[in-house]
């Protein structure tokens, strides 16, 4: 997509989901709940802090020696009797997984949810070439169903309410379904079910990869991870080249923070890590496993001021807990990845000039930063990205004008002190609430995007002189 | 893409020569260790926490009072069919054991350690222990000796750490309750792709 057609995407998103008052509400609910369990399943830890320090080192230290992992986890994976295959880009990976599908030969394909499957649109490729793909996820199964990307990395189908669900469904169905989640969920139980059992083929993501045993993990609560890789005769695994652990004491680290805080669990249901295919004398299991290890604009990444970002586990705790999420919600962000990570690993994975929008898409707080389990510095890395896009010249061309504006003014005293005052007075009538929405003149490329608090009437460097630099209550005598 | 090539640009990328090894693992301080709880404890702790995520745990004195509470649950619900592994038969199901999970009502498996702190049964899946036993019948039972319930996630991947590769199995199962979704609207439901069901009895005298 060029990047005007992302930016007119993206602002036609941000416009749908400012308008759309019951999601708006849903999103505030929907945060609000996770933040609260999330505080209560990270402070079950003995020391939290302690934790995320420690994943933090981990996931540093294995991106700094990934060479290394890379080289041990795949030594592994074929002394398991797998195979590993090296993907450069998306366009590499699904020439693979096709033709391993040919080769089977395949007429459906199983998925369990994997968002880096969603990055190299590999279902599309699937299909072009005549097969079934079934997502059974449930949420993501729901999307499949809608034709929309996921909403939310690890709940695709957040903005649906329960009755767009069993209307779905009941479209699906042909029968008149209930508005009751159990009822529902049966029937795509019964539904998934016998595209399981006739599936030639399986294909996952994989949440974490173990070096020293080539082992590949997922993570999953409703056990389509566990049926994916246990019924299909074929198994292959696709995951980002930066998704490696050391070793097993890793794991605990990474999955006891990965659980706690993305879903707020002590641990998901089902944690399935796979060395290989079945072995002789196995009832079941896969009889091939195919691990393929992408790279597509990671490799980039290493070395530069970006590299932390690769410390990532993909919990979404960051979208959970940012305010802009929370209002622009998950589709303004691009296809795949949403919510603060998202405006940071899509513009470096997929070029900046396509998506230079993203950076700006976050306030700064740092809420997502609090949240992160592997101290990933969100903000830090966002002004880093929007000093990129300044250096390059991709910033808005009203955010350019305004500062240069700003900078004009704050040079001079004089001219800002009318300016303040002047503000102060018009602004009274146009913003009733404390609010403007829409502010006159130059200032309406400001409140185009954001809303601006109204001035005050008595400026600060007018209380700070008329007071004698004591300070008083604002009000004025 | 050829490994050497793959490889070798992560490595130029990381502006430094290849490694012939990565330096020491960072490890977690675990600070002071706490002092082991009893046994007694553990496997109090484990059936609370099943409990916590809709599971049932059952604590019987031995394997036979284990085997008559199966017999008793496949008479009661009047079941068809039990996908019950070789090793885990025994005359009183006998007849019952079909070996085919999708036709079966129930599946019996024994799992190799639990963890106290997550309610988690771990699945140590080779020839005597498939997969599809605790995944595609609609409810799912599990044997676990009370002697091997650990306190916490650690205690588990601690001892992976010290199996050597090729004594592991194709997969291993962590497997906490029933299978479970938020996906529809939010609301919390059992059982939809794997058991609705759970029962784990942990058993005293092994």
């Amino acid at each position: 997509m060029t990047a005007n057609a992302e930016r007119e995407r993206f602002d036609a998103q941000v416009a749908k989901a400012l308008g759309d008052r019951r999601l708006q509400d849903w999103l505030e609910d929907f945060q609000r709940l996770g933040q609260e369990a999330h505080v209560e399943a990270m402070g079950e830890l003995d020391d939290k802090e302690a934790w995320r320090d420690a994943l933090s080192e981990l996931r540093a230290h294995t991106v700094a020696n990934l060479d290394r992992y890379v080289d041990e986890f795949t030594a592994n994976v074929e002394a398991n009797g797998g195979r590993v295959f090296f993907a450069g880009d998306a366009a590499e990976a699904r020439e693979y997984v096709l033709d391993v599908a040919r080769g089977i030969p395949t007429k459906r394909v199983v998925k369990s949810k994997s968002m880096v499957t969603e990055e190299i649109e590999l279902n599309g490729a699937l299909e072009a070439a005549g097969m079934e793909v079934v997502e059974t996820d449930l949420g993501a199964f729901i999307v499949q169903l809608t034709g929309e990307d996921p909403y939310h990395i690890i709940a695709p189908a957040l903005h649906l309410t329960l009755e767009q669900v069993r209307d779905l469904f009941s479209r699906e169905s042909g029968e008149d379904l209930p508005a009751e989640p159990d009822v529902l969920a049966a029937w795509a139980r019964r539904r998934l079910r016998e595209k399981f059992m006739t599936a030639e083929l399986g294909i996952s993501g994989g949440n974490f990869g173990i070096a020293s045993t080539g082992t590949v993990v997922l993570v999953t609560n409703e056990g389509n991870g566990r049926m994916s890789t246990t019924l299909p005769g074929t198994h292959v695994a696709v995951m980002g080249v930066e998704r490696l652990l050391p070793d097993w004491e890793g794991l605990d680290t990474a999955l006891t923070l990965l659980t706690r805080a993305g879903t707020s669990q002590r641990i998901s249901t089902y944690i399935s890590a796979i060395s290989g295919p079945r072995r002789d004398g196995d009832r079941d299991g896969p009889d091939e496993l195919h691990v393929v290890l992408l790279d597509n604009g990671r490799s980039r990444i290493l070395g530069t001021k970006y590299e932390p970002v690769l410390k990532c586990i993909r919990c979404g705790a960051c979208l959970d807990h940012c305010p802009v999420y929370g209002c622009i919600g998950g589709h303004a962000y691009s296809r795949v990845y949403s919510g603060p990570i998202g405006a940071v690993i899509t513009p470096l994975l997929e070029g900046l000039d396509a998506h230079a929008e993203l950076p700006y898409a976050s306030s700064l707080c740092g809420a997502c930063v609090d949240a992160c389990p592997a101290r990933v510095p969100l903000t830090e890395l966002l002004l880093a990205l929007r000093a990129d896009a300044v250096q390059s010249g991709l910033e808005q061309q009203s955010w350019r004008a305004g500062m240069r504006g700003y900078a004009e003014l704050t040079a001079r005293p004089a001219v800002w002190d009318a300016a303040v005052r002047v503000a102060g007075a018009l602004a009274q009538p146009l913003a009733p609430g404390g609010v403007l929405r829409s502010a006159p003149g130059l200032l309406d490329k400001w409140t185009a995007s954001r809303d601006l608090k109204t001035p005050v009437r008595r400026s600060f460097r007018r209380r700070w002189r008329e007071s004698g630099g004591r300070v008083d209550d604002g009000r004025g005598s | 893409m050829d490994r050497e090539r793959f490889i070798g640009t992560i490595t130029a990328r990381l502006g430094r020569r290849p490694r012939a090894e990565a330096p020491p693992v960072p490890r977690r301080d675990a600070g002071a260790a706490a002092e082991a709880p009893d046994r007694e404890a553990l496997v109090r702790r484990f059936c609370e926490r099943l409990a916590e995520v809709s599971g049932t745990a059952v604590a019987v004195a031995d394997r036979a009072e284990a085997q008559a509470a199966v017999e008793r649950l496949a008479a009661e619900r009047g079941y068809q069919g039990l996908d019950c592994p070789a090793a885990l038969r025994w005359p009183g199901i006998e007849p019952l054991c079909s070996g085919d999970p999708r036709a079966a009502d129930f599946g019996l498996s024994e799992a190799r350690r639990a963890i106290a702190e997550t309610g988690t049964v771990v699945l140590w899946h080779d020839a005597a222990v498939p997969r599809a036993a605790s995944l595609v019948p609609p409810a799912a039972g599990v044997f676990v000796p009370a002697s091997t319930v650990v306190p916490r996630l650690g205690d588990i991947t601690a001892r992976l750490a010290a199996v050597a590769r090729p004594d592991l199995p194709a997969c291993i199962t962590l497997m906490s309750g029933p299978s479970r979704s938020m996906d529809i609207g939010y609301v919390s439901c059992m059982g939809v792709h794997g058991p609705g069901e759970v029962i784990v009895w942990v058993i005293a005298d092994e």
